[in-house]
């Protein structure tokens, strides 16, 4: 065996053991499907506060009826109570369907804990509790009410509706359990689930048994919208997959009827050298993003593109792989500038790519070594393209990207990738104008401080009158709690006998819940009661607070006293601020630094230039197609001028070496572009006809990108050469 | 991804959602359902006499001594048998209806509180004093409530409407001349049975529900006052 063969299975061998690797774990563990990635970590941190907190797990239901009708209340009862039915594990209120037994545990708590709200009542005023409850208990009524009755004949729950009533601003005609606005022919179901927002399947399945009673229901909130996305993700993802095998069935056969079926030999390669990039990933961060999987394999799919250009290029190796060199040395130094972005996402996705691309370069440098009769292929042209009308055409493109810079504006908004189907467009703007709903704002304590915490916010919010919904609403303060407490001992404790004499059986869960001589002060950290359970995270010791300012004024005197309190929308923001910012800084760098870089291999200012071209051209031509259609240039469309960055430099490369009119590979060389050029389209294409906008804007970018590097390297180098180098001729 | 509105709304939710579900609590304890309770007794206590195996014209018939009812006041004692739990409820109280649609239900002991529903609307108040309550309902938060059957149903009751009795029960008659409603929709009704007696002069006097979480309540009816509308007034209200 000879030595590069050997090489080659060496190293194959640990691709395939790091590839291994990767499926010893589940998918889950290291799939990371967050939005935390998208922001700076300490911004991450923050905005996972709407996973963490069951509080944010409340989203709208919404049915749809014709404008000014009239509402049957008891048929949507009846909808709730059956669509509460059919997910018992996966709502945990659903207030429209009236099932008392979903408040029990929150009352049980509630009840267990009034000695520690309140002094105990008098003896009298306990007596007439009693009587009152009993005069109701002796009504007609069903066992669930009957039993909750029976816990809280107090009717201890009333302070806890003033309270949280307070809170309740909605400018619908309010029902039992859920709004209606007759204007729009909208009921709202308000709906808070058993589970965080990233479980998209238990919300799907929820949403699915909703669409049978009512097939206009849709939803918003944090697990609809996640789910919605996911959804659409999923969809579009199977298209476009389907799409692309078509494509790439397309030119596989071409490749075999035109006798290059060994380039087909090319794509296992490529593929280990991805997953063995993917388990690189996931030891260096712990996880990687799926959108770092969806964007990362284009950049990795270089590594092939060398292959097939040291394919078409057999009789002149070691030039060819000189050239691929030179073409990974700038790829990579795109993707070390990126490594040092602040953007986890970003960060991954360099990381992912410069691995793989690496890893697949030295895997096809050596296979070529190893196998150099794999590395065959027939050229496509017989001759350099000869028409200026396209070459002047595509030079103008390149200078349309200084006009693009100039005057497109490029949207950064989050929600600019994120899908919404019209009917939950609609109704979100319903809701946001007609329900007049306004972003709270965040703030988070966390350990045994949280309650103290709380009190001083409670009590700076009523000074400034502003409304805040926090832990301290419901615990009073640790001094109270005591007072309280004795206060029972002293009386209730020794009236309990005498006032329950005849009804010790009737009220024995109340009785069992305030438990006297066994009850003692709240320990938030250590056993949260249920009905506080909203503000408390379920990942850790942390509490939270929101605030509802209704003025900026209030939000100005907000900030004031509390500089951390940030609003989820306003969080949100910050996204393409810190994109912005990157942006700002990464885009030079990594332009002068691939300068440099062909300056060292061409030491040409006119080499240099060529090699730069098919970029500029790549990028002039989606200015061109973002005027033209009018596209929106989001965050996901930065990640595809990177990608044609990565690979615009490559095929610069490949074709400033051989514009030289003396140059005898030309044709071979532009055959290698084409062909590749083909395959990357085959991917990017369907990509074009996905409904979410982060897979749109991708295809949108990568396709008109790819096209016109395509054409600015075959069509406008050579021309562009050509006629510099007659000027320098009759200069000369 | 939808982060404005995914973090504006269940921002808002909570409040408003807790308290959705704590006035649903607090409505249930004291507001539909004890419209439905209510409104069954007063069908079948105080004007109803449904007559012989559930023909219309006999139904109408044992109605006849409520026909043209302008008001109707009774008192009445109670005692609820808990399933399970060793304890008798024992209350009594008084009952006025107002043709075509008021009626007051009030339990005086062991404690005061008063359920009146006018026009579909029902109000109960409990307590005395600086301890008085008042709960409200419209029409529609009852009919969207689990526990409450439909207006329609009870504005039937009111207006002792035998085609409806008829759509809802099976009614059946012993060899007493006592009457037992047993629901169509048992799924639905929040009772399993209901026995009626007649006194002697035809007024309802006892009155037994079997709940359909196996409690019981009977109810000892006492004589009527009966106000007749006058032929050329219509009703008072």
């Amino acid at each position: 065996m000879t030595k590069a063969r050997l090489q080659l299975l060496a190293v194959l061998v640990v691709l395939a053991l790091l590839s291994a690797a990767l499926f010893l774990r589940p998918a889950n563990s290291w799939l990371d499907q967050s939005h935390e990635s998208f922001l700076p970590k300490p911004l991450a941190a923050k905005l996972s506060t709407y996973r963490n907190f069951p509080i944010f797990w409340w989203n709208f239901l919404i049915l749809e009826s014709k404008p000014g009708a009239e509402i049957n209340p008891a048929k949507i009862g009846s909808l709730c109570r059956e669509l509460a039915a059919k997910n018992k594990d996966r709502i945990a209120f659903l207030p429209c369907s009236a099932d008392l037994v979903q408040l029990k545990p929150y009352l049980q708590d509630w009840v267990r804990d009034w000695p520690l709200r309140d002094p105990s009542p008098s003896k009298s005023s306990m007596q007439q509790t009693v009587a009152d409850a009993t005069a109701k208990l002796s009504l007609p009524m069903d066992r669930d009410l009957l039993e909750l009755l029976r816990l809280d004949p107090a009717q201890t729950n009333r302070a806890l509706q003033a309270l949280e009533g307070q809170s309740v601003k909605f400018d619908f005609e309010k029902y039992s359990g859920f709004y209606y606005d007759k204007k729009s022919g909208r009921t709202l179901l308000p709906i808070q689930f058993s589970f965080p927002p990233n479980e998209a399947d238990k919300t799907n399945a929820v949403l699915e048994s909703g669409r049978t009673l009512d097939a206009s229901m849709v939803g918003i909130g944090p697990h609809l919208a996640s789910y919605e996305n996911e959804h659409q993700v999923k969809a579009d993802v199977e298209a476009v997959s389907i799409a692309g095998t078509v494509f790439l069935i397309a030119i596989s056969v071409f490749m075999i009827f035109t006798k290059q079926w060994r380039l087909l030999l090319f794509y296992p390669f490529l593929g280990l050298s991805t997953l063995a990039s993917i388990t690189l990933t996931v030891w260096w961060f712990g996880k990687i993003h799926g959108l770092v999987l969806a964007f990362g394999p284009g950049i990795i799919g270089l590594s092939m593109d060398y292959a097939v250009h040291a394919s078409f290029s057999a009789s002149e190796k070691d030039e060819t792989w000189l050239a691929n060199a030179v073409g990974l040395l700038t790829t990579i130094t795109v993707v070390l500038v990126g490594y040092f972005s602040k953007l986890p996402i970003i960060q991954q996705l360099m990381f992912f790519s410069g691995a793989g691309l690496f890893i697949g370069f030295i895997v096809f440098y050596l296979l070529n070594r190893s196998e150099p009769a794999l590395f065959q292929a027939q050229r496509f042209f017989k001759k350099p393209p000869k028409s200026k009308a396209l070459a002047s055409l595509v030079l103008m493109t390149a200078v349309f990207t200084f006009v693009g810079f100039a005057f497109a504006k490029p949207s950064l908004k989050l929600s600019d990738i994120g899908f919404e189907s019209p009917k939950v467009k609609a109704a979100t703007r319903w809701l946001v104008m007609e329900g007049k709903m306004r972003a709270p704002f965040v703030t988070i304590s966390s350990g045994q401080d949280a309650l103290r915490e709380s009190e001083a916010d409670l009590t700076w919010a009523k000074a400034n009158r502003l409304d805040l919904k926090t832990v301290s609403d419901l615990v009073p303060p640790l001094v109270n709690q005591k007072s309280n407490l004795a206060s029972w001992q002293a009386d209730f404790c020794t009236y309990e006998a005498s006032v329950f004499e005849n009804s010790k059986e009737l009220f024995s869960p109340f009785l069992g819940a305030i438990g006297c001589g066994s009850k003692t002060v709240l320990n938030l950290t250590q056993q949260p009661p249920r009905y506080v359970r909203d503000f408390h995270s379920f990942e850790g010791d942390e509490w939270i607070s929101l605030w509802f300012p209704k003025e900026d004024s209030d939000v100005a005197k907000l900030k004031a006293h509390k500089p951390e309190a940030s609003s989820l929308v306003e969080l949100a923001t910050l996204f393409p601020e810190a994109l912005s910012k990157e942006v700002f800084w990464m885009a030079p760098a990594i332009f002068l630094l691939s300068t440099l870089l062909l300056f060292i291999y061409y030491k040409r200012p006119l080499k240099v230039g060529l090699a730069l071209l098919p970029f500029l051209t790549g990028l002039g031509t989606y200015f061109v197609a973002f005027f033209v259609f009018g596209l929106t240039m989001s965050f996901v469309s930065f990640i595809s001028f990177i990608m044609i960055f990565g690979f615009s430099l490559d095929y610069g490369i490949f074709a400033a070496n051989v514009s030289d009119a003396e140059s005898a590979h030309g044709d071979e060389v532009r055959s290698a572009l084409t062909l590749t050029t083909s395959m990357t389209l085959a991917g990017f294409v369907p990509l074009l006809f996905a409904k979410h906008p982060a897979m749109r804007h991708l295809g949108e970018g990568l396709v008109a990108g790819t096209i016109g590097t395509y054409l600015g390297a075959v069509s406008a180098v050579p021309f562009l050469s050509e006629r510099l180098e007659k000027l320098r001729r009759s200069r000369a | 991804m939808k982060l404005k509105l995914r973090n504006a709304t269940p921002a808002l939710l909570v409040a408003q959602l807790k308290a959705s579900s704590i006035s649903l609590l607090v409505a249930s304890f004291g507001g539909p359902f004890l419209v439905l309770s209510v409104s069954l007794f007063l069908a079948t206590a105080a004007f109803a006499a449904p007559p012989q195996p559930v023909a219309e014209a006999e139904l109408q018939a044992l109605f006849a001594k409520y026909a043209d009812l302008d008001r109707l006041s009774v008192d009445f004692t109670q005692t609820k048998t808990l399933k399970d739990i060793p304890t008798k409820l024992k209350s009594s109280g008084h009952l006025d209806v107002q043709a075509p649609d008021a009626l007051t239900w009030t339990l005086l002991k062991p404690s005061f509180l008063e359920f009146e529903l006018v026009k579909g609307d029902a109000q109960i108040t409990s307590g005395t004093g600086t301890d008085r309550t008042v709960q409200k309902f419209t029409k529609a938060q009852m009919a969207s409530s689990a526990q409450a059957k439909s207006l329609e149903g009870l504005a039937s009751w009111l207006k002792f409407d035998a085609g409806y009795l008829l759509k809802e029960y099976k009614i059946s008659k012993d060899e007493s001349g006592a009457l037992e409603f047993a629901p169509k929709s048992p799924e639905t009704s929040p009772f399993a049975k209901i026995h009626l007696e007649f006194s002697k002069t035809q007024t309802v006097k006892h009155l037994t529900l079997s709940e359909t979480s196996g409690d019981v309540i009977e109810l000892e009816f006492q004589t009527p006052k009966i106000q007749k509308r006058s032929p050329q007034k219509p009703h008072s209200k």
